[in-house]
């Protein structure tokens, strides 16, 4: 499904919600966060849109921002070391207008010089807490034919638990959208109600040039965010339109949420729905295959390559390189790349962060509600 | 490709298994490339099985090569264990259909497609 030159360009914001998961961002963002045994968040983003032919993706990045620069690279996994177009990675600071943001508004304006010099006539703009596998051509057809000055994808769930908890800094904001016709007539900010919503994606559509003229605007007023200032007081005056999305969709809004979008991908038919519609990329390690020593047991696992296992694996998701030694054993675990498990060990219901060594003999145990994290490096 | 899954039941010892692999069934001393998917009920032994190949549900595939993109049928015996150390390695060329209930000889060298029930020693 590989199309050749949309007219967009992608805009993705990879410390969108990084206050949700403090543990796994203390050292990384959002978009960068280790995903389903060998990918990272911000893979299925970029390989949508490189899959539907938007080859101009710029990452504006706020913080911690090394391993994300570490992953992407010159974007050449993606297909995106190019001459003209390609990944732009804007870090704080980069022109004298850019510093460190606060809100879609900010991000957008500090990288208004940029936009004007694009040629593109669209512009996508995403958050990076979501993995899913998005046909960005589809939206932009439906946007075109809908006559939209903005479209914004959805998705009809329940508010994340997660979200609906958070009393975090305020960009931390999520919407839900009242729709009549295909037209947004209400965003509601942060809404607490139960029940089936028409949940907010976070993937807006929109003409490069509108888009540059609605920031310069709103950045003079001091307006903060996209939706709750600029979108919100203009539902009126502008025809924005939803584009409903039924796809699967991987959402993260905590750590359990995280652990458990994770564990959905151990059944077929959520792992299919999330990987077969196009290839999403990543960075290659280059690991010999997987080897399963003599007493190995293994069930119900995923399971990337270079690990060595000895002891007993079920239900987990291993990373790569990932080493089980003999006689340990590991239930509901997501072990993140090069986590070692002693002789004898036995994990419970563990987020491991990478280069964790769960010693020789020992025990540590979480809960369905509640997995224990091991920051990067520790020693158990 | 994701990392490759193990289903719950499936049994996997001394093997080496790569990317894109689904296992559902007995893969034992073998080693595995890209994309391989071994069903429920299926035994893989002593076997190397490169990418893409599908083995299907009751196969027992023994002591032998199979190339690329190869399907083997539900219930299809395809070599066998050596005995007392002596036995040959069958091979089955890449892109082949070995149909249900075929059976390969250890001696065997499969280019073509084998039909359902068909044997080739």
């Amino acid at each position: 499904m590989v199309k050749s030159n949309t007219d967009a360009l992608g805009i993705i914001f990879p410390n969108s919600y990084d206050s949700l998961v403090p543990e796994l961002v203390t050292e990384r963002l959002m978009a960068s966060i280790p995903f389903a045994g060998r990918y990272r968040m911000v893979d299925f983003l970029l390989s949508s849109m490189v899959n539907c032919g938007i080859g101009n993706i710029s990452i504006v990045v706020r913080s911690n921002y090394h391993s994300l620069m570490d992953h992407l690279g010159s974007g050449r996994e993606w297909d995106l070391a190019r001459k003209n177009g390609g990944l732009s990675i804007f870090p704080p600071y980069s022109e004298k207008t850019v510093k460190v943001y606060n809100g879609r508004v900010e991000a957008l304006a500090s990288i208004l010089d940029f936009l004007k010099d694009q040629k593109e006539k669209y512009v996508f703009m995403s958050d990076a807490n979501i993995a899913v596998n998005f046909d960005f051509g589809a939206m932009l057809n439906a946007h075109i034919s809908s006559g939209a000055d903005v479209t914004i994808a959805y998705k009809e769930m329940e508010i994340p638990e997660g979200m609906k908890q958070i009393n975090t800094i305020n960009a931390d904001l999520y919407y839900t959208f009242n729709i009549e016709n295909g037209r947004v007539t209400d965003i509601r900010i942060r809404p607490q109600d139960e029940g089936m919503q028409n949940y907010s994606m976070n993937i807006y559509l929109i003409e490069r040039e509108r888009l540059i003229s609605l920031i310069n605007d709103a950045f003079v007023r001091g307006n903060v965010y996209f939706e709750r200032d600029v979108l919100s007081s203009r539902l009126d005056e502008l025809n924005v339109q939803a584009y409903k999305y039924d796809g699967y969709l991987a959402y993260i809004s905590g750590m359990k949420s995280y652990f458990d979008e994770n564990m959905k991908l151990l059944e077929d038919a959520n792992l299919d729905a999330l990987f077969s519609e196009s290839p999403i990329y990543t960075k290659i390690r280059d690991d010999n295959p997987t080897r399963y020593i003599a007493g190995a047991k293994a069930s119900n696992t995923m399971t990337a390559d270079g690990c060595i296992i000895e002891g007993e694996v079920e239900n987990s998701i291993l990373f790569r390189g990932v080493k089980i030694c003999k006689g340990a054993k590991v239930k509901n675990c997501i072990l993140m790349q090069d986590t070692v498990v002693g002789e004898d060990a036995d994990v419970e219901y563990v987020i491991t962060d990478k280069n964790v060594t769960i010693s020789a003999d020992k025990s540590i145990k979480g809960t369905d509600t509640f997995p224990v994290y091991v920051a990067k490096y520790q020693t158990v | 490709m994701t990392g490759h899954r193990i289903s719950k039941g499936a049994v996997v010892d001394n093997s080496m298994i790569t990317d894109g692999c689904r296992i559902a069934g007995d893969v034992k001393h073998s080693i595995l490339f890209a994309g391989v998917t071994v069903e429920e009920g299926a035994k893989v032994e002593d076997a190397v099985i490169m990418g893409g190949t599908v083995i299907k549900s009751g196969a027992v595939v023994e002591h032998c090569i199979v190339a690329e993109n190869v399907v083997i049928g539900e219930g299809a015996k395809v070599g066998a264990m050596p005995i007392e150390g002596k036995g040959g390695v069958a091979t089955v060329g890449s892109g082949v259909y070995v149909g249900d209930n075929a059976k390969i000889g250890p001696d065997a060298m499969v280019s073509n497609n084998v039909k359902d029930g068909d044997e080739q020693w």
